[in-house]
C-alpha cells in the first residue's frame, strides 16, 4: 500500500474507515477501503495543501456515512414473514380434525378451516402447503374411509 | 424550504443509478472521474456513498469493472456499461422522458 507519501489528515481518515467498516462483511470491507483510498489517490495530491484536504474529505462524507450506506439496508418490511396465528390455526384445526374425527360436526368444520387456513398462508411455500396437505389434511378423510368400510 | 430540500434528496437518490449509467455509455471511466462528474452536477450529497452505489450495480451486472494502468500512480479501475445496464438506461430514459414532461406541464401550469 501507498501508506508512506499520504497526507496525515488522509491516513487519519482511513484509519478511522478502517475501524468502521469492520461492521461490513470482509470483502465487502475490503472493496469500500480500496475504493476510498484510490478516490483520496486521485484526488489528493502530493503537494495538497490542508486546506485543499478537508476540503476533499468534507466531500467525502464521513466513514460512518460510507459504512452505513454500504451496508444491507435492514428496513422492517424486509423481514421475511413469521408464521402467526393462521398457521397456528391451520396446524390446530387439521389436527382437531384427525383426534376428534368421530365427532363429525367439530371435525368437519377444524378440517376445512384448517384446510382454508393452510391455503391462505403466506409465509409457507405451495411444497410446503402440499406437504402440510399430506401429512396433516389428509387422515381426517382417511379416518372416516375406513370407518365407513368396516 | 426544509420540505423542499427533503424533496430533492429524494429525487437524487432516485435518479444517482441512472444517471451513472447515462455516463458510461459508450465510454469507460474510473471511479474518480465519475464521482466527481456527478458532485459538480450537484447530485451527490457526499461523494464517498457513490462508491457502495457502484459496488451494488456491479453486483447487479449493470457495470462491468476493470483494472487499467494509470499513467502516473498505481492501476485504477475503470467501470463500463454492459448489455443489461444499456437496456436498463433505455427503459429510464423513457420513462424519464414521460416524467420530466408531466411534472413540467403541471409546474408550468401559471405562467402559461
Amino acid at each position: 500500500m501507498m501508506t508512506d507519501h499520504r497526507h496525515p489528515l488522509v491516513a487519519g481518515y482511513l484509519d478511522a474507515l478502517a475501524t468502521e467498516v469492520r461492521r461490513l462483511p470482509s470483502d465487502q470491507a475490503r472493496e469500500l477501503m480500496a475504493d476510498i483510498a484510490e478516490h483520496l489517490d486521485a484526488g489528493v495530491g502530493d503537494a495538497a495543501n490542508e486546506a485543499e484536504v478537508r476540503n476533499a474529505l468534507d466531500r467525502l462524507g464521513t466513514p460512518r456515512e460510507l459504512v452505513d450506506a454500504a451496508a444491507p439496508t435492514s428496513a422492517p418490511g424486509n423481514e421475511p414473514a413469521r408464521p402467526g396465528w393462521i398457521e397456528a390455526g391451520a396446524v390446530i384445526g387439521l389436527l382437531v380434525a384427525e383426534l376428534l374425527f368421530v365427532i363429525l360436526p367439530v371435525s368437519l368444520v377444524a378440517w376445512i378451516a384448517g384446510l382454508v387456513l393452510l391455503a391462505v398462508s403466506k409465509v409457507w411455500t405451495a411444497p410446503q402447503k402440499v406437504l402440510g396437505f399430506v401429512g396433516l389434511g389428509t387422515g381426517f378423510v382417511a379416518a372416516w374411509l375406513t370407518g365407513l368400510a368396516s | 424550504m426544509v420540505a423542499s430540500q427533503a424533496a430533492v434528496t429524494q429525487l437524487r437518490r432516485g435518479v444517482l443509478e441512472h444517471c451513472v449509467l447515462a455516463l458510461l455509455e459508450g465510454e469507460e471511466r474510473y471511479g474518480y472521474d465519475l464521482v466527481t462528474q456527478l458532485s459538480e452536477a450537484g447530485l451527490l450529497a457526499s461523494e464517498g456513498t457513490m462508491y457502495p452505489l457502484l459496488s451494488r450495480l456491479r453486483k447487479d451486472e449493470l457495470v462491468a469493472t476493470s483494472w487499467r494502468e494509470s499513467p502516473n500512480g498505481p492501476p485504477r479501475r475503470y467501470y463500463s456499461l454492459t448489455p443489461l445496464g444499456a437496456e436498463a438506461l433505455r427503459d429510464f430514459r423513457g420513462a424519464w422522458g414521460q416524467f420530466a414532461r408531466s411534472v413540467d406541464a403541471i409546474m408550468g401550469r401559471r405562467t402559461s
